[in-house]
């Protein structure tokens, strides 16, 4: 519709108030422009109101979730010998999905590679990532997480033949230290590992493979990726005792600034990890890691 | 939401990245003429089997991804006991495909000087070597400025590629960048006015040299 005209435009055009009028006007006209004024305000206030909208709305209207995954990060999201997308965080995005709209195959996936899966939520174009992600406190400024759906860590990789022992060996020089590109990956080689050299690829799948072509003689990943690749090539790899690092958690991770849907997600999550779904929760994790997830309750419940 | 003052802040620490992506590109675009003149002295050659081994070249060379190549180089050799570094396994690839390309450039540029340039040349008593050298090689150099050119702005871009096994170019760098601060839009736009930078630089080169040595009619 149009909300203004200029001043030569005729004034009396039905339906359309004109701002920019010649002053000479009748009551009727007054009328109309106090019409004008009071839709140009109303709309003006709808604006703002439309864009507070939460996007959980839409996602139950849209009756469909769009979540970003990643398919180079066994075993929480991979493809399998079927060519099918599928891994511990794909299926517990399907969990998602049966909590906020009552069926887990109303979920549409985005694969990104490591460096995409933060702007795949930040762009809008999904609605939530579950790509492994690890929460930090300097991601929080930018990105809004959820409670943890796995504990997380970082754990080292080593090549039989390599003569590592322990993580006290990475820091030297003969050592090449590779992983996926992210900050904290070069924060850790930097911290604990400051001789060595340090190699960061695209992805995990990358990072494996350089192990695997004795580019790099060690490599570090999430403790469940890293698990994952030693059991792939038990006879080649074996895992460095201990964490670099502390114990840190794997979260969900949206856009900023949406409280109701962070509100609801964050409920979900923490349902199926400590609450009323946790068996579902229980039944996934054990598929995926071959153990049993943290108990429901450090304490007993009487 | 654009944050201007963020670019302006994290600029100069895309610097790094940068002086390894015009290493490359320096290397790459050496290695790719170089090369391009052995391939085109094959493709242009009376002897049919060199003139087949260069046919070859250039079909296997053109019609496959560089990105596999680099990969086949990296992380491929180490099985048959080679370990090419990150930068030489991306230069050589870089290289030994644009030399098809730029091969085909110089046999282009050669074969449009008509043949009897050549022959009058000739006919003159120069040796055909003195023919090549200073009837024909000045008149097709001229015309090969403008596809080079073109040439050499594709392999700036595809510098980007060896971010792939871990070199850290421009790219590389920016992605890093990205994952600290989740500024996606600031942090790709800066990559992306840097690479102008570099393509816009080989442009106005070319545009000087054409003005230059301009194509006699």
């Amino acid at each position: 519709m149009v909300l203004y005209q200029s001043a030569n435009g005729s004034p009396s055009q039905a339906g359309r108030p004109g701002f920019f009028a010649a002053s000479a006007r009748s009551g009727a006209q007054s009328v109309r422009r106090l019409a004008g004024w009071l839709v140009a305000a109303s709309m003006l206030l709808a604006a703002p109101a439309l864009a507070m909208e939460s996007r959980l709305d839409t996602i139950l209207k849209r009756d469909k979730l769009i979540v970003s995954v990643m398919s180079t990060s066994a075993p929480n999201g991979f493809i399998d010998e079927k060519g099918e997308l599928t891994g511990f965080e794909v299926e517990f995005a399907r969990l998602i999905a049966k909590a906020m709209l009552g069926d887990p195959n109303k979920v549409e996936f985005m694969v990104t590679s490591v460096d995409g899966r933060f702007p795949s939520v930040l762009s809008g174009k999904a609605d939530m990532g579950l790509s492994s992600v690890t929460r930090y406190p300097d991601r929080a400024v930018r990105l809004a997480f959820t409670t943890p759906y796995m504990d997380s860590g970082t754990a080292v990789v080593v090549r039989r033949d390599a003569g590592i022992k322990s993580l006290e060996d990475l820091n030297d020089p003969r050592v090449t230290l590779v992983a996926g590109n992210s900050t904290a990956m070069v924060d850790r080689a930097k911290r604990y590992a400051p001789q060595a050299k340090a190699l960061f690829f695209d992805g995990d799948t990358a990072a494996a493979l350089a192990l695997k072509s004795g580019r790099a003689n060690a490599y570090q990943a999430d403790l469940a990726m890293a698990k994952w690749t030693v059991a792939q090539n038990p006879d080649d790899f074996e895992l460095l005792p201990g964490l670099l690092g502390n114990i840190n958690g794997n979260s969900v991770f949206m856009k900023p600034g949406d409280f109701p849907l962070w509100l609801a997600v964050d409920t979900i999550v923490q349902e199926y990890v400590s609450g009323s779904r946790y068996d579902e929760y229980r039944e996934l994790y054990r598929k995926w890691y071959g153990s049993e997830p943290p108990a429901q309750r450090f304490y007993t419940v009487k | 939401m654009f944050d201007l003052a963020f670019m302006m802040r994290n600029l100069p620490y895309l610097q790094e990245g940068l002086l390894v992506t015009l290493q490359l590109v320096a290397l790459s675009i050496t290695g790719a003429l170089t090369g391009g003149a052995l391939v085109a002295a094959c493709t242009l050659s009376r002897w049919r089997v060199l003139n087949g081994l260069g046919r070859v070249y250039i079909e296997v060379m053109r019609n496959t991804p560089v990105l596999v190549q680099i990969a086949i180089l990296y992380f491929g050799l180490p099985s048959i006991g080679l370990y090419p570094s990150a930068v030489l396994s991306a230069v050589l690839a870089l290289s030994m495909q644009n030399s098809a390309y730029i091969g085909e450039i110089y046999r282009a540029a050669i074969q449009s000087v008509s043949i009897r340039q050549t022959e009058s040349a000739l006919a003159l008593g120069m040796t055909s070597w003195a023919a090549f050298r200073h009837v024909v090689l000045p008149q097709a150099s001229r015309r090969m400025f403008p596809p080079l050119g073109s040439q050499a702005i594709f392999i700036i871009k595809d510098t980007s590629i060896a971010s792939t096994i871990a070199v850290a170019e421009l790219t590389h760098t920016g992605k890093l960048m990205l994952d600290r601060s989740g500024a996606p839009y600031e942090v790709f736009l800066m990559i992306a006015l840097l690479y102008l930078l570099l393509t816009s630089s080989v442009f106005l080169l070319v545009k000087g040299l054409e003005h230059r040595f301009p194509v006699k009619a």
